[in-house]
């Protein structure tokens, strides 16, 4: 899957925009990609794990319409991060554009 | 059919309870809610059930990924704790010598010099161990997740709720036995107790026992948070 090695940086933008769960997380990614990142969607839960165990999203249970579900939050650390990941991203591709043909 | 996948979910998450359950839950909230929509969108309700599965992919994928992360995380805690450990005891070490040597007007002994040399070594163990394992956690992330027991205070607290609620009187009571053993030991190693001159034996002895606990507590206080005993908050903030 390529986007693996970007999947984090992808979900740390999607969950800058506002605190999510995890089918939500999903759904803006898709969204917000025009349907072209469609990965199986069990994959998110171990990667929002992970960024979680690593202090860049916090996430608690919520009560919604009866429904019990975990909603995660951007921290002060994640949102640095993000910061220097799409920076990082915007250099690479930059030079990639510029090795390859026009 | 959403029950099934959960089942085998189960089945393969070999995780701590708290976090298979936790899994297990938002991957039930996940499916429900994605049934719920493709029913919206006009398929009947088994149908929803399978295409939600269908997307949000195999069960074993699933487990394998997260077992993997775990795996990950263990490797890195044992390396830590294994460090910490050696710092842990070369630092009650130099700082029980350094406290006899004041209490009792001796000159700074052997002991003192061994402690201190253990302790730089395991300093320098944990600092290429930490080191190392951060670099790893780059690749595949583990460290301790907001679910985990931060320190021992709160593991233990798990099981005996006293501890959770009185960590000081447990590190205190911990001291104490702490500096009966050590002080027993002491003693041991230099003939024993004999029946004669038995007040001014327990009169040393009960010196020993103070020192070696108030040792013992000063390491808890002073370094518990680096050795992983006691984290900032929580435990902390629970005494008055």
């Amino acid at each position: 899957m390529e986007i693996k090695g970007h999947l984090d940086a992808l979900l740390l933008a999607v969950v800058a925009d506002g605190p999510a769960h995890g089918y939500g997380i999903v759904e803006r990614l898709r969204a917000r990609s025009r349907g072209h990142f469609d990965l199986p969607e069990g994959t998110v839960y171990p990667a929002l794990h992970r960024l979680e165990a690593d202090g860049l999203l916090r996430s608690e249970w919520k009560t919604v319409g009866g429904r019990r579900r975990r909603q995660y939050e951007l921290t002060r650390r994640g949102q640095a991060e993000l910061g220097t990941r799409s920076e990082d991203w915007r250099r690479f591709a930059a030079a990639v554009e510029r090795v390859l043909p026009a | 059919m959403i029950d099934d996948y959960l089942g085998e979910l189960l089945e393969r998450l070999q995780l701590p309870a708290r976090r298979r359950r936790r899994i297990l839950a938002e991957v039930e909230d996940h499916l429900a809610c994605a049934a719920a929509d493709l029913h919206a969108e006009g398929l009947d309700a088994e149908q929803a059930e399978r295409a939600a599965i269908e997307r949000f992919g195999p069960a074993h994928e699933l487990a394998q990924t997260f077992l993997e992360h775990e795996a990950a995380r263990r490797g890195m805690r044992a390396a830590q704790r294994g460090a910490f450990v050696v710092v842990g005891c070369a630092a009650a070490g130099l700082l029980d010598a350094m406290l006899r040597a004041l209490a009792g007007g001796h000159t700074w002994s052997a002991d003192g010099w061994t402690a201190l040399g253990v302790l730089l070594a395991g300093a320098a163990v944990t600092g290429a161990t930490v080191a190392r394992a951060r670099e790893q956690a780059r690749r595949v992330p583990p460290s301790e997740s907001a679910d985990e027991p931060r320190d021992i205070v709160e593991t233990l607290g798990r099981y005996v709720p006293w501890v959770r609620r009185h960590p000081w009187r447990f590190a205190a009571t911990i001291a104490i036995g702490a500096g009966l053993a050590l002080a027993a030991a002491h003693s041991l190693s230099e003939g024993g107790f004999s029946l004669h001159h038995l007040d001014r034996q327990l009169q040393a002895a009960g010196l020993l026992v103070s020192v070696e606990a108030l040792a013992a507590l000063l390491g808890f206080a002073v370094l518990g948070r680096y050795l992983g005993l006691r984290s900032d908050t929580g435990a902390a903030a629970a005494e008055p």
